[in-house]
């Protein structure tokens, strides 16, 4: 379970739209329920993605150092790091297997779908927007992601038909 | 000996300590040792041969294994080992649209 401030929420929103095309990432800073089950997000760092120019429309990368800087400065702050984020862009906010192999059970997993209408859109100027903001968490014998939550404030993109929506086959709106 | 700092990812497994004091002359037994300590973090951290997990990165100090011995880098009482996670993902491919 997640709980994760609306402002915070946004932080990670805009950290996806202006990393687009590329992939955006960052920690989420917080705290532990007592019994491990719950995450509670404060806070949240953007990250740089280290992965090569070429790669990071499909895939991201934390530098360890990157991470041991904002794990310290969270432990300053009498935070831990609870989670990931990242984006995916022009892709749903569906974790992949790549993600699965890098994940650990015990934390959050939000990922952002951005839509920037690139593809086979029609000639119209659109800005990249953050479709959807799904949380997963992984399970113990990593054989799978579980979604946590959906994270999208009940009035964006009024245009996605909910009722619709299939988790396990989550596929663009049309 | 070395002082083993744990990253905040992989507390779940030591009962959220965050620092342990473990035996060993070298990377490669302290991690041994801390691995059958406790048996909940040992498959996120070494793999099914008992080698250290390629996403799982470890300093010595400030500096990363792989720049000095490797696991067989050699610490002393009041080496301070940092585990520290790759953390790393993306889209499924092909990258794209899911139809």
């Amino acid at each position: 379970m997640i709980t994760v401030p609306d402002v915070v929420l946004e932080r990670i929103r805009i950290d996806a739209v202006q990393a687009y095309p590329d992939e955006g990432c960052g920690v989420l800073l917080g705290r532990f329920s007592e019994d491990g089950q719950e995450r509670i997000v404060q806070d949240v760092q953007p990250l740089v993605n280290s992965r090569e120019p070429q790669e990071r429309y499909h895939r991201f990368r934390i530098e360890p150092l990157d991470y041991l800087k904002a794990e310290r400065q969270a432990a300053e702050w009498g935070l831990e790091i609870v989670g990931i984020y990242h984006s995916h862009p022009d892709h749903p906010a569906v974790p992949s297997d790549y993600d699965r192999d890098h994940a650990l059970p015990g934390l959050s997993y939000i990922v952002v779908a951005v839509r920037g209408g690139q593809a086979d859109e029609p000639v119209v100027a659109v800005e990249p927007v953050a479709e959807r903001t799904t949380s997963w968490t992984l399970a113990e014998d990593r054989s799978q992601f579980r979604l946590e939550a959906e994270l999208d404030p009940v009035d964006a993109r009024a245009s996605i038909d909910r009722q619709s929506f299939d988790k396990e086959q989550y596929s663009w709106p049309s | 000996m070395a002082i083993v700092t744990i990253p905040s990812v992989l507390r779940t497994y030591t009962a959220r300590q965050s620092r342990l004091t473990v035996p060993g002359a070298t990377v490669e037994e302290v991690v041994s040792t801390l691995a059958a300590s406790y048996p909940d973090l040992a498959p996120h951290i070494l793999d099914d041969r008992g080698d250290l997990r390629s996403f799982v990165n470890v300093f010595v100090g400030e500096q990363d294994i792989r720049s000095l011995d490797g696991v067989t880098t050699h610490v002393d009482d009041d080496s301070a080992i940092l585990l520290v996670p790759a953390i790393a993902g993306g889209a499924p491919e092909p990258a794209g649209r899911a139809e």
